[in-house]
């Protein structure tokens, strides 16, 4: 995208970083070595991922590159890059803590709004994230159900947690204003390949680009850094 | 690989208990359960006992990464966990890298923090819980290597891996995230190589070894080619080599690694032939745990080969 003056934030690092809770440390201490990018398997598939231009970006204040950036989105979260950093810095947290900052710019809530069904679906009703739900119809042929797979392997057919337990979390959720952030972003569109009919397929093939997620609205992201099949600056 | 001093000392901090609290993987439960029955049991004979309970829920890590959850709603959800643990005065052992680096990360951070811990204090307290930080979390692989002698002396007469040649894919969560609390380096590690080595398996290399298995956390679900493509670059070395077993340590690599030869085959013709196992599954079987208990019959994916491999332990 275009960059302006404007879009530059000479303090926005160090205003960011109290708010960011103490997670992310010195991004300032980058040497620049560039081993994060070296060993990187995001960047192996997407050449334009470059982690070394993403904390530059940061401790320059070139702030609306990296938030309106589809590169902040293809992170791995495999955590590589601080097991390489010869300064110990945790880019997976900044990762984590940059998408929360472009969240509040009004980018990237498609992925997010994606994601929340997990939560809503299934973490909170049955405080487990992964459930025996399966959607690829390949399993569900050959596969027996999972309690037969459970009962024969000795355990209960099915996973049980305690109505207590949920009942905590579901507090927790309210407390914390996870709920309430959940209600923001609005149900999510889960595609069931089992009852996929012709207006699913289509929707599942063209991946519509949401304007809106909830009552917030998204604003397109670009290759901020170079070409999507490598080259470019 | 890490220096052997720093190595043994880690591994030496590792308590030995007779009792342990088990965490249950919500991966491990749902999708293949064979790794929870696996480690239990193989720990059983190992001589540690496993006490489980269903006030426990999923460590939570999985909506916090996805940007669902903020790190302080998260964090109260892995404190109450980790004060069931405990309530019974006992260290935690986990199946999964996911849970291992959430739980530990987290837990390290709240004891570095007191203002934060006294905030979830507060909010636990109104369900009659608190959080003191004194319980660890422990991997159950790192549990193995700690418990290797006993180990040596189980399978010395019988060496059940004899004749299986073995790879090994280490993912990112235990030892990249953990530089400094994981037991072995994160670029060159060897300690599930050694005990793959004690159960008389054959170890083999293949160039992609240290490659993450292409999950992406949340990659797979939001930009699936990336994912493809990542995975099947890990599968393709993978089958270079033609391993009897590809032995993992986080259910969720299992999961990808697994599950995604069909979808290759579905989505780009390719052929794989890889039956995948959890370490605590290997060690199981190396212990003469029953297949049955094990639960192989949920694997997708390599099952003509797994098929045969098992036959030597029936």
């Amino acid at each position: 995208m275009e960059e302006r003056l404007e879009d530059w934030s000479k303090d926005f690092y160090e205003r960011w970083k109290p708010i960011a809770m103490g997670f992310v440390n010195e991004a300032e201490k980058c040497l620049g070595c560039g081993k994060c990018t070296g060993q990187c398997p995001a960047a192996a598939v997407t050449p334009t991922y470059n982690p070394r231009k993403i904390i530059r970006d940061l401790n320059m204040g070139n702030i609306k590159r990296v938030v309106s950036s589809i590169e902040l989105w293809q992170c791995f979260f495999c955590g590589g890059c601080y097991a390489a950093c010869p300064m110990d810095i945790n880019f997976p947290f900044f990762i984590f803590m940059l998408r929360l900052a472009a969240m509040s710019e009004g980018f990237g809530w498609e992925d997010v709004k994606r994601m929340e069904g997990y939560a809503e679906e299934e973490y909170l009703p049955k405080g487990i994230t992964v459930t025996t739900r399966e959607r690829n119809p390949y399993i569900l042929e050959n596969r027996p159900e999972i309690k037969e797979i459970r009962t024969r392997a000795g355990l209960e057919p099915k996973r049980k947690v305690t109505p207590r337990a949920l009942a905590e979390i579901n507090m927790i959720s309210d407390l914390s204003g996870m709920t309430a952030f959940m209600k923001k972003i609005g149900g999510v569109p889960v595609y069931d390949c089992s009852r996929c009919d012709a207006e699913i397929e289509r929707k599942c093939k063209e991946k519509v680009r949401p304007k809106k997620v909830g009552r917030i609205r998204t604003h397109d992201r670009y290759y901020n850094y170079g070409l999507p099949g490598g080259g470019g600056d | 690989m890490k220096a052997q001093a720093v190595r043994k000392g880690l591994v030496e901090k590792i308590p030995v208990p007779e009792r342990m609290f088990f965490f249950r993987s919500c991966v491990a439960s749902n999708k293949y359960p064979g790794i929870e029955t696996g480690a239990v049991d193989a720990l059983k004979i190992l001589g540690v006992e496993m006490v489980e309970t269903d006030d426990q829920t999923c460590c939570g890590g999985f909506v916090t990464f996805a940007n669902v959850a903020a790190p302080t709603a998260s964090m109260p959800a892995v404190a109450r966990n980790l004060s069931l643990a405990e309530e019974r005065d006992l260290d935690v052992c986990v199946v999964c890298n996911g849970c291992w680096t959430f739980l530990n990360e987290f837990a390290h951070f709240m004891n570095g923090n007191q203002e934060v811990k006294k905030a979830i204090n507060m909010m636990l307290g109104m369900m009659g819980r608190s959080f003191k930080g004194t319980s660890g979390v422990y991997h159950v692989a790192e549990l193995f290597y700690r418990l290797k002698d006993c180990l040596t002396e189980k399978v010395a007469g019988s060496r059940p891996l004899k004749g299986l040649r073995v790879a090994t894919h280490y993912g990112c969560h235990y030892l990249n995230s953990g530089k400094y609390t994981a037991i072995d380096d994160p670029f060159y590690p060897t300690f599930i190589e050694e005990l793959v080595e004690i159960m008389g398996g054959t170890n083999v290399w293949y160039e992609a070894n240290r490659e993450c298995c292409g999950t992406g956390f949340s990659q797979v679900i939001n930009n699936k080619e990336v994912s493809y493509d990542h995975t099947e670059m890990k599968l393709d070395s993978l089958q270079a080599v033609d391993p009897d077993f590809t032995v993992v340590i986080c259910p969720y690599c299992f999961t990808q690694l697994d599950r995604m030869q069909q979808q290759l085959h579905y989505r780009r013709g390719k052929e794989y032939d890889l039956p995948v196992v959890h370490i605590s599954q290997l060690v199981g079987l190396a212990l003469g745990v029953p297949t049955k208990r094990l639960a192989f019959d949920a694997h997708m994916g390599g099952r003509a080969k797994l098929g045969q491999v098992l036959k030597h332990f029936d």
